[in-house]
């Protein structure tokens, strides 16, 4: 099951990262395509953003913690892909409407990533990071609205 | 009400219809489960923001067909793409013609004004 679910995935304006996805997903056989999309973000319980948006991260959470209603463990220990297309099989349609998603994807390593501090401060580590990956699902094909339709960007 | 606050009212009132199915669901859902629960991945948002995107590993190019592409609707809009065709050109038979000038006595003229 892949990062939110079933749907429809974009790598936000990132064809390094989709090359490598490419390389170990796909042994090397694949292409990159690439296209304008717009989403309606004003749209209400279209879209949720969970990589800039912090009132959505702060309902979401709090949406997942209703779980704990029933069983103290709640969520715990799940995967976000299973929760997610849980809630979008099992439920009724309010409870999770959201056709778009956006989150970042990362890689537990403190190496990784162009980390820059914001000051020269010794005891406090304070920094931010400038290469986020960011990735889009949507839900079904007919959710996309095209700037510009896919085109191959790369091959390899 | 905004779609958000509609949500969680929603899933209020299913979980507590629905105690025991859903529990059990979500010990299912447990079992499957292999990395990170939605609040580490929370908590570690901050971290999120890998590199190990840009690799120099050597390029291979392999040639595929159109058929082989597995592009969204990309076959498709360029099947149904407008082809481009030039203006109708309307040629008017009323123009009127030149007068006729043997080109020999054109230049030979022009010579003589020099």
């Amino acid at each position: 099951m892949p990062f939110l679910g079933e749907g429809f995935y974009f790598w936000e304006y990132n064809l390094d990262y989709a090359k490598v996805w490419g390389r170990i997903n796909y042994e090397g056989k694949f292409f990159v395509c690439e296209a304008e999309i717009e989403v309606d973000h004003l749209l209400d319980g279209f879209y949720l953003d969970l990589a800039g948006n912090r009132k959505h991260l702060v309902f979401f959470v709090e949406l997942l913690k209703e779980f704990n209603l029933i069983h103290d463990e709640g969520t715990k220990g799940i995967d976000l892909c299973y929760i997610i297309d849980y809630m979008r099989q099992n439920f009724p349609p309010d409870v999770f409407p959201f056709r778009v998603i956006r989150a970042v994807d990362y890689k537990n390593d403190d190496k990784a990533g162009i980390r820059i501090d914001f000051n020269a401060k010794k005891d406090v580590l304070s920094y931010t990071i400038l290469n986020p990956r960011i990735l889009i699902a949507y839900r079904s094909k007919e959710d996309i609205v095209y700037e510009v339709e896919p085109f191959i960007t790369f091959v390899s | 009400m905004e779609a958000l606050e509609k949500a969680k009212l929603a899933l209020r009132k299913h979980l507590l219809e629905n105690k025991q199915k859903v529990a059990s669901d979500l010990e299912a859902m447990r079992k499957l489960s292999k990395g990170m629960d939605v609040f580490s991945y929370m908590d570690k948002l901050s971290d999120a923001f890998s590199f190990e995107a840009i690799t120099t590993t050597k390029e291979v190019t392999y040639e595929y067909s159109f058929v082989d592409m597995d592009c969204y609707d990309l076959i498709n809009a360029i099947s149904q793409a407008d082809l481009y065709s030039p203006p109708e050109i309307l040629f008017n038979q009323k123009t009127k013609k030149d007068p006729e000038i043997a080109s020999r006595s054109f230049f030979f003229n022009t010579i003589i004004l020099c």
